[in-house]
């Protein structure tokens, strides 16, 4: 295994982790969880960093997103690949171009609504109202939106590897000749 | 759905082409992984249930989610198994989200499209 053969895998795991952590959220390891778990106030003190935290972890699963997914093809286009596979990675990026666009979107919305008011914001961010159409001057509808698109789109774009994977094991030739030999 | 996933793809990958050592390497590593995660996934839930047997108000965390200073021993270590097993399940899970490419990368090596080499299989 080569140095670039050993980049170009990471890089592609980095971007599907980055894809599966948009499509299923933010892991929260440390927590144990429970009905105990606690209360509003001592939440709304740490929201704040919490907020912080969440926008940077955000735009850096977006950033392993677009790097990820940019590299990968970059290698899958380094064969020549046969139509179906084309299409299934044109398809990805279409989704993945959509998944990064969307959670920028949404990660601006909240920054704007954080900053026209950050009290209103902690609670709508903390309970989001099942309607969607709560707080900070109508952005949390949007970004309420924004937010349901980029998980949508993050996915669809795990769903489509696939696509590509088993389009690529259609064409898995490891050893033609010795294949071909044995037939007779 | 992780585990069941892997259980149909490592199946197709096995049973419609005779891999190459490095191919079958990957997808053995994968394997690994996906038992791991499927195996704390089990082992999680199961810490849950009991927790929730053994303290029916839930554990006593703060804010941050961490288990309080006047916790009881048996408490802490509900929490610390649970907390581990969670750790592992994500770990697992995330090994196998990130052993993929290597598969598909070994299956890109061996790519071969076209008449011919379909005529070669």
């Amino acid at each position: 295994m080569t140095i670039m053969t050993i980049v170009q895998t990471t890089a592609a795991s980095i971007g599907r982790l980055g894809l599966a952590a948009a499509a299923f959220g933010r892991p929260t390891v440390g927590r144990a969880g429970g009905p105990g778990a606690g209360g509003r106030s001592a939440e709304t003190a740490t929201g704040a960093r919490l907020s912080m935290s969440d926008s940077l972890y955000e735009l850096l699963v977006n950033a392993a997103i677009a790097t990820g997914w940019l590299s990968e093809r970059r290698t899958l286009y380094g064969r020549s690949l046969g139509k179906d596979a084309k299409v299934m990675v044109t398809a990805k990026d279409v989704l993945v171009a959509a998944t990064v666009v969307t959670g920028a979107a949404a990660l601006v919305g909240k920054v704007a609504a954080r900053r026209e008011s950050p009290a209103d914001w902690l609670v709508s961010e903390e309970e989001p109202s099942p309607d969607g159409a709560v707080d900070a001057g109508g952005d949390g509808g949007y970004v309420q939106t924004m937010t349901k698109l980029n998980r949508t789109f993050a996915l669809l774009g795990v769903a489509a590897t696939p696509f590509i994977n088993f389009a690529l094991f259609d064409s898995y030739h490891p050893h033609p000749l010795r294949s071909f030999f044995s037939l007779w | 759905m992780l585990a069941g996933g892997w259980l149909i793809e490592q199946h197709t990958l096995r049973t419609q082409r005779h891999l190459d050592q490095a191919t079958d390497d990957a997808v053995s590593l994968k394997d690994l992984a996906v038992i791991g995660s499927a195996l704390t996934n089990i082992a999680t839930i199961a810490a849950g249930q009991l927790v929730k047997r053994e303290f029916p108000q839930g554990l006593p965390l703060d804010a941050e989610g961490n288990l309080t200073s006047d916790a009881s021993r048996r408490g802490k270590r509900y929490y610390r198994c649970l907390t581990v097993m969670k750790m592992l399940n994500r770990a697992f899970a995330a090994g196998a989200i990130g052993l993929t490419p290597r598969v598909n990368f070994n299956i890109l090596r061996d790519y071969r499209p076209g008449t011919i080499f379909r005529l070669f299989t």
